[in-house]
C-alpha cells in the first residue's frame, strides 16, 4: 500500500504489473490484509474460532450481506445508495408467510413471489430517483419507512413459523459440506461481477456513476440505468429475503431491521467508491467476510454484543477516512 | 414539451402565469406559504372529522408533542443547508438521554448537574460528527450512518434492555409543567425556532453556512473557512439534539437505549417538508417550525381518528415521499424557469 506511485509500464515488481492489468488490485490488497488481521486477532482471543460449527456460521452470515451486498455495489456504482432494503426484507417476508403458511402455497409460487415484490419495490424507489430524480437517500428514507409499515399492516404482528419443506433446506442444507446459502451467494457473485465489468449495462451503471452528464452526452439512456440499477437491487433483496426465512424458518415483519448499515459498511469496507464510478463486487466479499469475522469473533471472544455495533461504526468511519486522505493525495 | 419551451416568454395572462412570476420572485414566500396552506388544510380536515382536534387541551398536547420536534427540525435546517444531512441524531438523543439518565436517576445528583452534562455530551457528539465531515472529508451521509451504529451502540452498551425513569419533578417540569397553560418546554423550542431563524438570515456565521451549501468552492474562495463552518453547524446539530432528548425524556419520563429511534427521518422530513432545499444553500427555519407542527398534528390527528401506528407509518412514509417528489419538481422547474 506504501507504493502507491504508479510503477512504469515495462518495469515493476509482480504487485505494479498487477496493478497495470487491474487498477483496483491495491484496494482488494488492503481490504485481503485486514481481513487476515482480524482473523489473526481472533484466533488468539478465541480457542474455537477455527472449529467448522464456527466457519460455517460465518459462511452463512456473510452470504446474506454477500447477496444483498452485490446489489448495493451495483447501486453505489451508480452514484445512489438505498438503505430502503432492510424494510423490503421485512416486507418480503412477510408475504412469504402470508402465501406458504397461510395459504398453503407451494414454495415455487413463494420464491418467485419475492423476487418480484422485491423487484417492484426496487422500481418503486427507481422510478422516484430516476424519473422524478429526488436524491436517492431521500428516496430511501421515505421508503424506509412506508415498506417498514406495509409489513406491519400485512403481518399483523404476527409471526410465521414452521415453513413446508423444500424451503428450510435453502437456508441449512448442505452439499459438499458447504450450506446451501454460500453456494447462491457465490452463484450471485459471479453474476454481478460478470454483469458489471463484461456487459454493456453494467458498464453503463459505471459510467453513469462516473460522470452522469459525460454518460448523457456519450448516448446513454441515464434515466433508465438507474431505475433498472434499483430494480436489480429489490430482487438481490427479496433473495436475501427468500435465504434469511430460509435460515431462520421463520418470517416476520421486524426481519431485516438495520441490515442497510451491515451491508452498506460490507460494500464500502470492499472498496467500491461511495461516489459511485467504481463497483468492486470481489471486495464486496471480503468486506462482507470481514464483518462476519468481526461479527463473529467479538462474540466468541466473550464481548457484550452491544459493543459490534460501536466496533462497526468506528471500523466503518475509519476506514473510508484513510481512503479519503489516500484518494486526496493520489489525485493531487 | 412544446409547452414548457413556450413559458418563459408567456406575459401572465392568466393566474398561473401570474404564480409562476411570483414563485420565481419570491421562492422562500412560496414555500413558506405553501406549507401554512398545507398545515391549515390539515386542521380543518382534522376538525371536521372530530371536532376534539381544536380543543384547547389537544392544542396543548400537539403543541407538546411538536417542541422537541421543533428544536430538532431547527438543527438539522442548518445541516441540510450546508448541502450536509445527519443521520446519527436519534443516536444523540439516546446517548445524551443515557447521561442524563445516569446522573439523575441512577446515581440522584442535582439537575443542574444533569443538563450541562447532556448539552456536553451531545456538543461531543456533533462535534465528533463535524470533525470527520471536515477534517477527513468523509460524506456525512456515511460519517452520519456510522456514529448512528456509533452512538447508539455507546447507549445500549451502558443500558443494556434497561429502562431507567422516575425522574426528579424539577427534570420532569420542563414538559410537565405549565406556564400560562402551556408547557415551558414549548416555550423552549420556539425561542429556538426564533433564535434559529436570526442566526441562519442576519448573524454572519449563518450567512456562510449558506454559502457554504449554495457553492462550496465559491465560498471557499471568496475567503470563508468552509471547514469550520462545517464543525460549527454539526456541533451546533449536537447540542440542539441533546436539547430535544431533554424535552422527549422529560415528556415520556423514562429513557432506554432504544429512545428515539428513526426520528432522524420524521426531523429531515419536516425540514424539507418546510421548504429547505435538499440540494443546500437555501434553509427556511419558519418552515421547519410550521413543517414540525405538521407532524405533531399528523401523529395526533391520526390518532383521534382512530388509524393504528401501522397505518400511521405508512401514510407518513406515504406523505414524506410525495412532499419530497413535489418539492424536487418545484426545484427543477424554478430552475427552467430561470
Amino acid at each position: 500500500m506504501s507504493a502507491a506511485a504508479p510503477a512504469p509500464e515495462e518495469r515493476g515488481g509482480f504487485l505494479a504489473q498487477l496493478r497495470n492489468y487491474h487498477p483496483d488490485t491495491g484496494l482488494l490488497i488492503s481490504s485481503i490484509a485486514m481481513l487476515v488481521l482480524l482473523i489473526t486477532v481472533f484466533s488468539f482471543t478465541s480457542e474455537r474460532f477455527f472449529s467448522q460449527a464456527v466457519v460455517v456460521n460465518i459462511l452463512n452470515q456473510t452470504s446474506i450481506y454477500v447477496i444483498a451486498g452485490v446489489g448495493m455495489t451495483l447501486v453505489l456504482t451508480s452514484g445512489g445508495i438505498d438503505i430502503s432494503i432492510g424494510s423490503i426484507i421485512g416486507l418480503t417476508a412477510t408475504i412469504m408467510g402470508l402465501l406458504m403458511i397461510d395459504q398453503g402455497m407451494p414454495a415455487v409460487v413463494a420464491i418467485v413471489v419475492a423476487l418480484l415484490v422485491g423487484a417492484l419495490c426496487g422500481a418503486f424507489n427507481g422510478f422516484l430517483v430516476a424519473v422524478v430524480k429526488v436524491p436517492p437517500i431521500i428516496v430511501t428514507l421515505g421508503t424506509l419507512t412506508f415498506f417498514r409499515g406495509l409489513a406491519y399492516l400485512l403481518g399483523e404482528g404476527r409471526v410465521f413459523m414452521r415453513f413446508p419443506d423444500p424451503l428450510p433446506w435453502l437456508g441449512d442444507g448442505r452439499v459438499l459440506g458447504l450450506p446451501v446459502p454460500v453456494y447462491i451467494a457465490a452463484l450471485t457473485v459471479i453474476g454481478g461481477h460478470f454483469f458489471l465489468t463484461s456487459t454493456r449495462m453494467g458498464q453503463r451503471i459505471t459510467a453513469v456513476g462516473g460522470n452522469e452528464e459525460a454518460a448523457r452526452l456519450a448516448g446513454i439512456d441515464v434515466v433508465r440505468t438507474k431505475f433498472f440499477t434499483y430494480v436489480i437491487m429489490g430482487m438481490l433483496t427479496g433473495l436475501t429475503t427468500i435465504v434469511i426465512v430460509a435460515r431462520q424458518d421463520a418470517a416476520q415483519a421486524v426481519f431485516g431491521f438495520g441490515i442497510e448499515l451491515h451491508v452498506i459498511a460490507a460494500v464500502i469496507l470492499g472498496g467500491t467508491s461511495l461516489f459511485g464510478g467504481r463497483g468492486l463486487i470481489l471486495g464486496t466479499v471480503l468486506g462482507a467476510l470481514i464483518l462476519g469475522v468481526l461479527n463473529t469473533g467479538l462474540l466468541l471472544s466473550g464481548v457484550v454484543q452491544f459493543w459490534q455495533l460501536v466496533a462497526l461504526g468506528i471500523l466503518l468511519i475509519a476506514v473510508v477516512a484513510f481512503r479519503m486522505a489516500r484518494e486526496g493525495t493520489e489525485s493531487r | 414539451m412544446q409547452a414548457a419551451i413556450d413559458r418563459p416568454q408567456s406575459k401572465g395572462n392568466n393566474l398561473a402565469d401570474y404564480w409562476r412570476q411570483w414563485s420565481g420572485d419570491y421562492p422562500n414566500f412560496t414555500s413558506l406559504a405553501t406549507t401554512a396552506l398545507l398545515m391549515i388544510a390539515l386542521a380543518i380536515i382534522f376538525y371536521a372529522i372530530n371536532e376534539r382536534f381544536l380543543s384547547w387541551r389537544n392544542i396543548v398536547i400537539i403543541l407538546n408533542q411538536g417542541a422537541a420536534y421543533i428544536i430538532l427540525g431547527v438543527g438539522m435546517t442548518f445541516v441540510i443547508t450546508t448541502k450536509g444531512i445527519d443521520l446519527s441524531i436519534g443516536a444523540t438523543v439516546a446517548l445524551s438521554g443515557t447521561i442524563i439518565g445516569l446522573i439523575l436517576v441512577s446515581w440522584q445528583l442535582p439537575v443542574i448537574l444533569a443538563i450541562p452534562a447532556g448539552l456536553a455530551a451531545g456538543a461531543a457528539c456533533g462535534a465528533f460528527n463535524g470533525y470527520c465531515v471536515a477534517r477527513f472529508r468523509v460524506p456525512p451521509l456515511i460519517v452520519t450512518l456510522g456514529t448512528m451504529a456509533l452512538f447508539r451502540g455507546l447507549s445500549y452498551v451502558v443500558l443494556g434492555h434497561q429502562i431507567l425513569f422516575g425522574f426528579p419533578d424539577e427534570f420532569l417540569w420542563l414538559a410537565r409543567g405549565r406556564i400560562l397553560g402551556i408547557a415551558p418546554s414549548v416555550y423552549l423550542a420556539f425561542i429556538i425556532a426564533i433564535w434559529g431563524w436570526y442566526f441562519l438570515n442576519y448573524t454572519r456565521t449563518g450567512q456562510e453556512i449558506i454559502a457554504v451549501g449554495g457553492n462550496e468552492e465559491a465560498a471557499r474562495l471568496a475567503g470563508i473557512d468552509t471547514n469550520r463552518i462545517k464543525f460549527i453547524t454539526y456541533t451546533i446539530m449536537g447540542v440542539l439534539a441533546s436539547i430535544g432528548g431533554m424535552v422527549w425524556v422529560a415528556r415520556v419520563n423514562s429513557v432506554q437505549a432504544a429512545i428515539a429511534y428513526g426520528v432522524e427521518f420524521h426531523t429531515i422530513a419536516l425540514v424539507v417538508l418546510g421548504g429547505t432545499s435538499l440540494f443546500g444553500g437555501r434553509g427556511l427555519v419558519v418552515g421547519s417550525l410550521m413543517g414540525a407542527l405538521i407532524l405533531a398534528m399528523l401523529e395526533n390527528g391520526l390518532v383521534i381518528v382512530g388509524l393504528s401506528s401501522f397505518v400511521q407509518q405508512v401514510f407518513l412514509g406515504l406523505i414524506f415521499i410525495t412532499v419530497v417528489a413535489f418539492r424536487t419538481l418545484q426545484f427543477r422547474e424554478g430552475q427552467v424557469t430561470r
